[in-house]
């Protein structure tokens, strides 16, 4: 933890791929405990930003730093053992795997003896799945998926879960159900980084939202200000 | 007379029931809705009309003649065309180049020539609101992009009735906007729809009636609103959260690949 209480502190990271750069000299604060929202249109660059903090993505410039880490320019392995767990947009399970074993896979890396302990507080938070361990990941329905997914980020012991528009393809009230649920596991102590396209959601359950705009921090302010906030409401919720 | 009759279908995945005698039609021009939880049958039903499946049971007429067991193809030249929840473009060619493939392949009239396949993709391109990007590598299209050439490759074989799996998934709600003007500018051509989505704004927004599946069963059919207002679809669909907040633009909610979306990857 550095003195000021932020778990993580981005200052002026850029990304891109090939054909050009998409982030542009990011600044991003998460305090430990805090639940922050990314909103941004399509294209604004939220996930190319997850991916650059998970280290899927080589910055081009800037600071990553987790709880005083530098982790800037590190392979996916290291920023995972650092603490930081991505949920990545579309589940992308192993739909040959069973639900134990994706779920097992988040804890591939560590060495304590707690992973056990681990996988019964995943399945506290998921108990659908607790009857479900034999099946594969790729026959469970869409909401299970998803639940699969976060808690395979949770089974690295995370400080830090970054999660990529969880309520993609699933029905009202399971998107609902795992809202809550994703609050809960920040309640119990775990910073979350969440990127939805569900603005409305979103903003309920954050404590402080960004957005972005073509690879850039335009704004960032308390998720009730945002909600409240004009120019927000026509951008992003088309009110 | 119904443009599309659907009569008692059923489809069984080994010892799952995936839909159980499931009946409905549509009219010409109307834009039906398909709603109901993640599981429920949705996309096996439009698998069974656009003959991916073949049916169990029951009986699918169109335009007054059983299309039951026809082969995809067959269908798709009889003027039922179709989009996919996972969108698969091309993707070391052009946007206008992914549009003309419906085109050159998917006519009623058999093969166009890649000339002619070329110029109906750019009028398909300009329906959708693509005609700008038409040169693009379809690998530059956002997700928003991506879905509007999803329904200009279906458009390109010239369709009457288009079935639409989930084209506003992964969209934020002024997104969802654009989308949803550019599905009337596509009725507005005459073009009759049947389309899932999670999204309630969307079924409110532009659908006539709306049918409610439930572990592959019909739950309810009716308007829109009526449809929403029902205590087991609130029940069984739409969640308390809805209900309280009390209607569809208190709460729009996202949608993309249901089931297998992404795993196994």
């Amino acid at each position: 933890m550095t003195d000021n209480g932020r778990l993580l502190e981005v200052r002026g990271l850029s990304a891109g791929y090939g054909a050009g750069p998409v982030l542009f000299g990011i600044d991003l604060d998460v305090a430990a405990g805090e639940l922050v929202a990314m909103v941004g249109a399509n294209g604004a660059g939220k996930s190319t930003l997850l991916g650059t903090l998970s280290g899927l993505v080589p910055p081009t410039a800037g600071s990553v730093q987790l709880a005083g880490r530098q982790l800037a320019g590190a392979r996916p392995e290291a920023t995972v053992a650092a603490g930081i767990a991505h949920v990545p947009q579309g589940r992308r399970l192993f739909g040959t795997l069973s639900v134990e074993r994706n779920l097992l896979l988040g804890a591939y890396r560590r060495r304590d003896g707690q992973v056990r302990q681990d996988l019964r507080q995943v399945l506290t938070y998921f108990p659908a799945l607790a009857d479900k361990l034999d099946r594969n990941a790729g026959v469970l329905s869409g909401g299970e998926q998803q639940m699969v997914a976060i808690g395979r980020g949770l089974m690295a012991r995370p400080r830090l879960l970054m999660i990529d528009e969880p309520s993609l393809g699933l029905a009202p009230n399971v998107v609902d159900r795992v809202m809550e649920v994703i609050k809960t596991i920040n309640r119990d102590g775990t910073a979350v980084l969440l990127v939805e396209q569900d603005v409305v959601l979103a903003l309920d359950i954050a404590d402080r939202g960004y957005v972005l705009e073509n690879g850039r921090i335009v704004l960032t302010a308390p998720a009730a200000e945002l909600r409240r906030d004009p120019a927000i409401r026509k951008a992003y919720l088309g009110i | 007379m119904s443009q599309l009759a659907v009569r008692g279908v059923s489809k069984r995945f080994g010892g799952v029931a995936a839909l159980t005698e499931v009946t409905f039609s549509v009219e010409p021009g109307e834009i039906f809705g398909i709603i109901g939880p993640n599981g429920a049958g949705k996309t096996t039903l439009l698998n069974c009309i656009s003959g991916l499946y073949d049916t169990d049971a029951g009986e699918i007429r169109w335009e007054d003649r059983s299309i039951t067991g026809l082969p995809a193809h067959r269908i798709a030249r009889l003027g039922i065309g179709r989009t996919f929840q996972i969108v698969r473009p091309f993707g070391s060619m052009t946007v206008r180049e992914n549009a003309a493939t419906g085109a050159l392949f998917g006519q009623p009239s058999g093969r166009l020539q890649p000339r002619q396949a070329l110029a109906y993709a750019d009028t398909v391109l300009d329906l959708v609101g693509l005609a700008a990007k038409r040169d693009y590598p379809v690998r530059r299209l956002t997700v928003p992009d991506r879905k509007r050439l999803e329904v200009a490759r279906a458009l390109a074989m010239r369709p009457r009735l288009l079935l639409l799996d989930e084209v506003m998934a992964g969209l934020n709600p002024v997104e969802i906007e654009q989308a949803l003007d550019m599905v009337r500018q596509v009725n507005r051509q005459g073009v009759t729809m049947v389309l899932i989505e999670h999204v309630m704004r969307v079924i409110v927004g532009v659908c006539t009636r709306a049918l409610v599946l439930n572990f592959g069963r019909p739950l309810i059919e009716g308007k829109p609103e009526a449809v929403l207002r029902d205590p087991r679809v609130i029940e069984a669909y739409l969640g308390e959260r809805y209900a309280r907040q009390g209607g569809p633009d208190a709460s729009p909610t996202q949608a993309d690949g249901e089931g297998g979306g992404g795993a196994g990857q």
